[in-house]
């Protein structure tokens, strides 16, 4: 990584080429995955990164350059030809005074994965991949994957900030194949987390490989679900995603604050149901989501977005808190150099309500249960969203009764956040991968239970059950 | 150090047999927002893939750096993961290849205008896209990326291989609304040729897209004849593809497996691939095993002719290699589904009454990669004697895709691409399931 006085070289020479603000973002990564299929090692891929962008902001407007040369003079050339894209430069000659802010790390990573084996990070696969072959005769094929993420950090501009950190995720994914006879389904199951190898004596590699094996099996027999508008109660856990698609894109500034969004100009207002509180908070320790800062060098935050189901604030960055008028949140984010960091989510989730899951689930005359959820997509613009449901079942007269494959979810974030109308009080959060012009980048979504009036579910069966 | 001197390096602290993938990407991207150059990005980044036979095994690094410094630490890395490989034998075969492809000549996209003459053009189309409807309530994006990847593939025969690829996409989307309702539409392009690339074209596909959405209505849940537009049909195409893969095949759980020259589809489909066409968004001269990519039919008249593989699947199966390793996985070039001599208005009146569907979204959630049942968000329009009567949206497709393009009652004449490289003709189902909130 550049040594200190290297960075303030390269600001410094930004601001004498006419540079309003110059933002700088310097990793090193090693990434390691390991993937058994049917009990052997198949793949163990290493990869290793070393990149920095520069980010020229003037007014609104910024222009961003990335290379992985390690020559400073190229690093210049790269941040002169970005300046040169403005017209309007004003050179100045200012001495940057760092405001480093090195506080210790909240996510304090107990088990370093370098001071562990490849044989002891296989030996988990194997856990896992044993597990979930374990739990049916059906089971035929497994593939574990182990993905770990070791990640250096330097992130400095012309405002003083400089913040370093290493950053460490690991994650453990399993797919299980079930079949009989003709029928063939699969289960996946995959958690991780902000923390070191200490991740499994939380998550158990056998719980992992079981509980994938467990949805497989459970929908192997399970007919197609119907097509038709009903109520949906969605699991605690991953069914999260119902708000990370239905709100929380609309409520990153890059959509707002470009009136890209169904929820701009809306603080204030009634967005969701009063039973709703989301929060976005970069701050729980160790979570999938978590950091000490964002990719701006800004200590992450605990943000309230809809309180009570009134509108209370958006997810912001520099640049559209510019465009905005307000204060960054701590919510800027980026895959890796490759992309300007813009406002995005990380770990997501609406607040505990005021009942039990067996209260909903037997408050419904009839309706969808969505126990576990693939994932979706919204456009911020429209309110439209989509998601998958990969384990679902009926739920009549009260009760949990036949299993359901192969169901989507439809909505409108403007009117499906208002038809929420029981929480309840187990609140989960789980882990995803979320996908945006910034890159790819870990989140957590999460919620109790919830029970989503009049919601369409897509089907493949038209038969039409009684209600 | 260059490619060469790596690979002798490599030999040199005790690897008998490697190779190395070098590629070098050179970018340039510009959005264009309320006629500013909102955002403006610019890159330089080269990747090394290296990888080593050891014992029989094959293992790999990838390297993100400008330059190689430190063999000796690659060296032992590659030793280390080789020794924990347990899957069967690998390959790496620097003796077999395909046939050459001619090289389709590429015109300089990215020198054939100077940055500022783009950027013109981009801010005019922008004010033009504006001006076309009063119901057009924002541009909300030009976005225009230009790029040179340069792959040097070498082995160590010392055998060494080149490409250079040139692309050049823009893309636009609006935010159309119409009192309270408001709908999104995107657009995207390949420019091979800015000679070729018509402003007036792409807006107007856009604008249409956008307007047309206007005053949709859900349908009533049950089954419709469908008539499932290319873009959407190319999109399926994508996820389709991955019951092809060779290793799938080879490990038992893709549902083609055991199917080799039978029929699985519909015999009016016909899937192809062609890794060097006019205008192919994918094409490429040799994969990353350095193996020319070959011209294939994968499915003919609705039987399964062959898979895609890499080295080590093409071994597995039985089956000669064809140039499909990429991403250290299997991958395909540009692949597509033959187009047949029926004009869309032709299908709409055999199909009477059904739904025209123009857009399908959720297909990375929504789409059951073993099974291939799928569900969908979906948009389009409703068909009544064989004419377009209104939009439709808020509505999802549901079938199992393999039971649907068994369904196939004809065959359009529009073959067209989506950047990713697949490409389709707009094909008549007889049914497909829909879900939607309408009671009539």
């Amino acid at each position: 990584m550049l040594a200190k006085e290297v960075i303030k070289e390269l600001i410094q020479y930004a601001l004498q080429e006419g540079s309003e603000f110059i933002h700088i973002f310097e990793e090193e990564k090693q990434i390691t995955m390991y993937q058994m299929v049917d009990g052997k090692v198949e793949k163990a891929n290493i990869k290793t990164l070393h990149g920095i962008g520069f980010r020229i902001i003037q007014g609104c407007q910024s222009v961003y350059g990335y290379t992985n040369t390690r020559s400073v003079k190229h690093m210049k050339e790269t941040i002169k030809k970005l300046q040169e894209t403005f017209s309007n430069r004003i050179q100045h000659e200012e001495d940057i005074v760092w405001n480093d802010v090195q506080s210790e790390t909240k996510h304090r990573i107990k088990k370093h994965p370098k001071a562990y084996t490849m044989q002891e990070k296989i030996a988990v696969l194997k856990e896992a991949s044993d597990a979930a072959y374990q739990y049916h005769k059906w089971i035929k094929n497994v593939t574990t994957t182990y993905k770990e993420e070791i990640q250096k950090v330097c992130i400095a501009n012309s405002e003083g900030t400089y913040r370093q950190g290493e950053r460490v995720h690991i994650r453990l994914a399993v797919q299980a194949i079930a079949k009989d006879n003709d029928n063939i389904q699969d289960g996946s199951c995959a958690p991780g987390a902000a923390m070191g190898f200490e991740f499994f004596d939380v998550y158990q590699p056998t719980e992992i490989g079981r509980q994938a094996a467990e949805i497989a099996c459970n929908m192997l027999h399970a007919q197609p679900c119907m097509s038709k508008t009903m109520d949906v109660v969605i699991d605690h856990g991953f069914g999260g995603v119902i708000f990370h698609e239905a709100c929380g894109h609309s409520l990153e500034a890059a959509a707002v604050a470009k009136q890209q969004s169904i929820f701009a100009g809306k603080i204030g207002q009634k967005v969701a149901s009063e039973k709703v509180t989301l929060v976005d908070d970069g701050t729980i320790v160790n979570a999938w989501g978590s950091s000490d800062f964002d990719d701006e060098g800004v200590a992450t935050r605990r943000n309230v977005l809809i309180e009570k189901g009134i509108l209370k604030g958006y997810m912001n960055d520099y640049v559209n808190a510019k465009r905005m008028g307000v204060t960054v949140t701590g919510n800027a984010r980026c895959e890796s150099y490759h992309y300007e960091p813009i406002s995005r989510m990380t770990n997501t989730f609406i607040e505990n309500g005021d009942c039990t899951k067996e209260e909903i689930i037997a408050n419904t005359k009839y309706g969808l249960f969505a126990k576990h959820m693939g994932g979706g997509s919204v456009d911020p613009s429209t309110g439209d969203f989509n998601f998958a449901v990969t384990e679902a079942y009926l739920i009549e007269d009260g009760k949990i009764t036949k299993p359901l494959k192969g169901a989507t979810l439809i909505g409108n974030g403007a009117k499906t956040l208002l038809q929420i109308d029981m929480v309840a009080n187990n609140l989960k959060q789980e882990q995803g991968i979320c996908g945006a012009s910034s890159g790819w980048i870990p989140t957590n979504v999460g919620q109790p239970t919830i029970r989503v009036k009049g919601m369409i579910v897509g089907g493949r069966s038209g038969e039409d059950t009684n209600e | 150090m260059n490619e060469i001197q790596i690979v002798d390096q490599l030999i040199a602290n005790g690897i008998d047999d490697c190779q190395i993938l070098k590629k070098s990407v050179e970018r340039n991207a510009v959005e264009v927002f309320q006629q500013t150059c909102d955002r403006v990005t610019m890159s330089n980044v080269c990747t090394y893939h290296i990888q080593a036979m050891i014992d029989h095994k094959r293992s790999c690094i990838i390297v993100e750096e400008d330059e190689i410094t430190n063999i000796e630490a690659i060296v032992q890395t590659l030793k280390d993961t080789a020794s924990y490989l347990q899957a069967e034998s690998d390959v790496m075969d620097f003796t077999f290849d395909n046939e050459k492809l001619q090289e389709i000549q590429q015109v300089d996209v990215i020198h054939q205008k100077s940055w500022k003459e783009k950027v013109a053009c981009f801010l005019d189309l922008e004010t033009k896209i504006l001006a076309q409807n009063d119901k057009i309530e924002q541009v909300m994006g030009i976005s225009y990326e230009e790029n040179k990847v340069e792959v040097v593939y070498c082995n160590s025969n010392h055998q060494r291989k080149q490409q250079v690829r040139l692309n050049a996409y823009i893309a636009a989307s609006i935010l159309v609304s119409d009192q309270e309702e408001k709908k999104s539409a995107y657009e995207v392009e390949r420019i091979d040729d800015w000679e070729l690339f018509s402003k007036e074209s792409f807006m107007n596909r856009l604008v249409q897209k956008g307007i047309s959405q206007l005053q949709s209505k859900s349908l009533k849940s049950g089954s419709y004849p469908m008539l499932l537009k290319n873009q959407a049909m190319a999109s399926m195409l994508k996820q389709f593809m991955s019951l092809f893969h060779g290793e799938k095949v080879a490990q038992n759980v893709s549902l083609l497996h055991d199917k080799k020259d039978q029929t699985i589809l519909s015999n009016k489909i016909t899937i192809k691939e062609d890794p060097m066409m006019p205008k192919g968004h994918c094409n490429c001269l040799f994969d990353e095993e350095g193996i020319y990519c070959t011209r294939k039919t994968l499915v003919k008249n609705g039987v399964l002719k062959q898979f895609v593989h890499n080295l080590k699947s093409a071994k597995k199966c039985g089956d000669v290699p064809g140039g499909n390793a990429f991403a250290l996985d299997i991958d395909t070039t540009n692949i597509y589904i033959e187009a047949n001599n029926t004009t869309i208005e032709e299908m709409m009146t055999h199909m009477q009454e059904g739904i025209l569907i123009e857009e399908v979204t959720g297909l990375h959630a929504g789409w059951n990669s073993v099974t291939t049942d799928f569900s969908l968000q979906a948009s389009g329009f409703y068909i009544k004697d064989g004419v377009i009567q209104y939009p439709i949206s808020t509505i999802t497709i549901a079938a199992n895709a393999f039971e649907l393009w068994n369904q196939v009652e004809m065959v359009g004449n529009d073959l067209q691409w989506i950047t990713s490289g697949y490409g389709a003709p707009s094909i008549l189902f007889k049914t497909i399931a829909l879900s939607g909130d309408a009671k009539e």
